[in-house]
């Protein structure tokens, strides 16, 4: 597996194909925390390929001080931001879940805890976390899924460490009653 | 400085991001209470719930259709050929031609600036956001060299074409910064779009209040913000300590709009029949703005630019003493320019439908700190509901009006005191704004600043129109282009807590 660098090296050569490599090596990871952010997966393989488009097209302005998939991760989350605000969800009005979340090929690329949860409780988990106020999601699955630090957080989200740390804790909190409404109590 | 609420001091535990002294006092609460136990536990499998989610992977065929998409849609900037498209590489002659002119800051409390860019294509920016998988085999990727590239890579390089319209947004360029944006850095966006950027200054008495009003209204219109924040705090990023430094010494917010220009310009018409606006002025292009308020005064542009990054809402999380007390001051200093009958029976904030303007909106749209705060505070824009305990001085009866104004003279001023003021004698008020006119030319005050000297003539029996008689060119200028999308930064500023208050000195003062 060739190094980031050596990959982007090549794309600013001219070869495009290096570019695939790279988007292979970080795409599901890219993917996995798009699609909690965005609640479907239909939407983050259209913020993913935005983002990737986007990151080749500037990857002469990739300097290199920080990872790439840092860099990637950013041009993502804003665009996942973006692409929230202008496609705004609106709750159904049953209450059922909105479509498109299940994996679009069926495969999971990480599954860690798969089989300690239920289907019933991971409906509920991402139906709730899905009905968080947008920056407290965010926080929490930049914190959850993708496993970044407060600081990493406060610079993807562009926002101060206690305003990150505020978030979580709001996003627990409220994804706690949430839960603690839908679970029954032997499952919490 | 205030302890953060213990739950919130839990989960930041739960994470390890706490402090050791932090870290202390939770262990040592733990210990004694088994509520606070239980909490950690439930937290703990929240935490894990989520964690536990399952990670869809990406679609197999992502690959391919970005490597289709680049090679159809995209020529890719080579780092050696200029750096074209790169936001950092603004030929520095260009920025040197731009920045040449004179400094000006605002004098009163609150500082707004829209900067408007057309899109020039109008509606639809060309950018596909749906995969495109299963799209046949494009057309050859095109050369790669910069000579080469594309008439609309060359449109954009040369600032004729809106980024966005080649997929980056303002925000596709702030995000891709490795860097946090440096005071007084301009983004090359800004000068992308300067030929078509429109830039208008709003003073206004309460910027938390305007900023309320603002959402208001724009929601009325359709016009949904993307973004409000603090331009202190995109400016800084993390690093809040710099919000001391601005050398306005004003904090400023931040909105971010886009829409149909025809909408925007009514939007904007009827937010400039605000009355708490104390004056409006026009720059017309970006490119006119006085350099060295881009220079000096970088918070503001910066701030605009920086801000669509951010999600976040901020109004001043917990106003000072200072801060509020200025804005007392400033709020006194607006009725000092209004007639005092009016001064005493008006009241914008209690009275919205008298004046045909929104109610202030309880928290900036999409915001959630605001409310927060406002939970905290009780009472947010505090200004303006102090404005009303405050009788208007006798020494600003209709004898004689302050106009505090903007200097404009000399190099971008290092703070507010080299503002200054005007004292527009009875019946002098048009000569006082054409000499104000004559000292800004690039400035054009419109029916606010009017309005507010209004009482050296006869007030006008209905509320004047939004664009006034007296600055037709750019009224049609407005209507002439309107087609197509544009986009909207408004910074609003206000001043920093401990700011210098002799700024709102009273009227008949000497200036500093």
């Amino acid at each position: 597996m060739h190094s980031d660098q050596a990959l982007i090296d090549r794309c600013l050569a001219g070869e495009t194909e290096a570019f695939g490599e790279l988007v292979q090596k970080h795409q599901d990871r890219l993917f996995g925390t798009l699609a909690h952010l965005l609640g479907s997966v239909h939407d983050a393989a259209d913020v993913a390929q935005d983002a990737f488009v986007l990151a080749y097209r500037n990857l002469s302005k990739f300097r290199g001080q920080s990872a790439f998939y840092s860099w990637l991760f950013r041009i993502a989350y804003n665009a996942a931001v973006n692409h929230r605000r202008r496609t705004r969800k609106h709750p159904s009005l049953d209450g059922r879940e909105q479509p498109g979340f299940e994996p679009v090929d069926g495969r999971t690329a990480t599954d860690p805890g798969s089989g300690m949860q239920s289907d019933e409780r991971v409906r509920l988990v991402r139906s709730a976390l899905d009905e968080l106020a947008e920056e407290y999601r965010n926080a929490l699955v930049l914190k959850e899924i993708e496993g970044l630090a407060y600081e990493e957080i406060a610079s993807v989200m562009d926002c101060p460490v206690g305003t990150v740390r505020s978030r979580i804790h709001r996003a627990r909190h409220d994804l706690r009653e949430k839960l603690s409404r839908s679970l029954k109590p032997s499952d919490l | 400085m205030s302890q953060p609420p213990f739950d919130e001091l839990l989960s930041a535990y739960l994470d390890g991001e706490v402090s050791a002294e932090e870290r202390a006092l939770v262990e040592q609460q733990l210990e004694r209470s088994p509520a606070d136990r239980e909490l950690l536990d439930e937290l703990s499998e929240v935490s894990e719930s989520v964690r536990a989610l399952p990670r869809p992977a990406a679609p197999p065929e992502l690959a391919a259709a970005v490597l289709r998409k680049v090679r159809t849609q995209t020529a890719l900037p080579l780092a050696s050929s200029g750096a074209a498209a790169s936001p950092s590489a603004a030929p520095e002659g260009g920025r040197r031609r731009r920045f040449r002119m004179a400094g000006f800051v605002a004098a009163v409390a609150l500082v707004g600036i829209v900067l408007w860019m057309r899109e020039p294509n109008g509606p639809g920016d060309g950018r596909d956001v749906a995969m495109d998988f299963g799209m046949p085999a494009a057309s050859p990727p095109p050369p790669r060299v910069a000579s080469e590239a594309s008439p609309k890579m060359k449109d954009a390089a040369d600032g004729r074409i809106d980024p966005q319209q080649e997929g980056e947004s303002l925000q596709d360029l702030l995000a891709m910064r490795e860097q946090p944006l440096q005071r007084g850095e301009v983004l090359r966006t800004i000068y992308q779009n300067a030929g078509d950027t429109r830039v208008l200054m709003y003073t206004v008495v309460d910027v938390d209040r305007f900023n309320g009003s603002t959402q208001t209204l724009l929601a009325r219109n359709g016009i949904e913000p993307v973004i409000v924040e603090t331009a202190a705090e995109a400016l800084t990023g993390r690093d809040r300590a710099f919000t001391g430094q601005n050398s306005s010494g004003l904090q400023t917010a931040v909105v971010y709009l886009e829409g149909d220009e025809v909408q925007l310009n009514q939007a904007l018409d009827e937010l400039e029949s605000d009355p708490s606006i104390v004056e409006v002025g026009d720059f017309g292009t970006l490119a006119e703005v006085p350099g060295d308020y881009l220079a000096g005064n970088a918070a503001g542009v910066a701030g605009a630019a920086v801000a669509p990054l951010s999600t976040s809402v901020v109004a001043d999380p917990q106003p000072s003493d200072d801060l509020k007390a200025l804005s007392t001051e400033a709020a006194s200093r607006l009725d000092a320019y209004r007639d005092p009958e009016e001064s005493a029976e008006e009241d914008v904030a209690e009275e919205p439908a008298k004046h045909n303007v929104p109610a202030p909106a309880p928290a900036f749209a999409g915001g959630t700190e605001v409310s927060e705060t406002q939970q905290a505070d009780g009472d947010s824009p505090g200004a303006v509901r102090s404005r009303m305990q405050i009788p208007v001085p006798p020494e600003t009866q209709p004898a004689e009006r302050a106009i505090t104004r903007a200097s404009r003279s000399g190099a971008a001023p290092a703070n507010m005191n080299n503002s200054y003021q005007v004292i527009v004698p009875e019946g002098d008020a048009e000569a006082v704004v054409q000499q104000l006119r004559n000292m800004t030319p690039r400035q054009s005050y419109q029916q606010n600043y009017r309005r507010n000297l209004r009482s050296a003539a006869p007030p006008p029996a209905v509320r004047e129109p939004a664009i006034p008689e007296a600055a037709p060119a750019e009224a049609d200028q407005r209507k002439s282009d309107a087609a197509g999308r544009v986009r909207v930064l408004i910074i609003l500023q206000q001043p920093q807590a401990g700011g210098n208050s002799s700024q709102f000195a009273a009227p008949g003062q000497s200036p500093d």
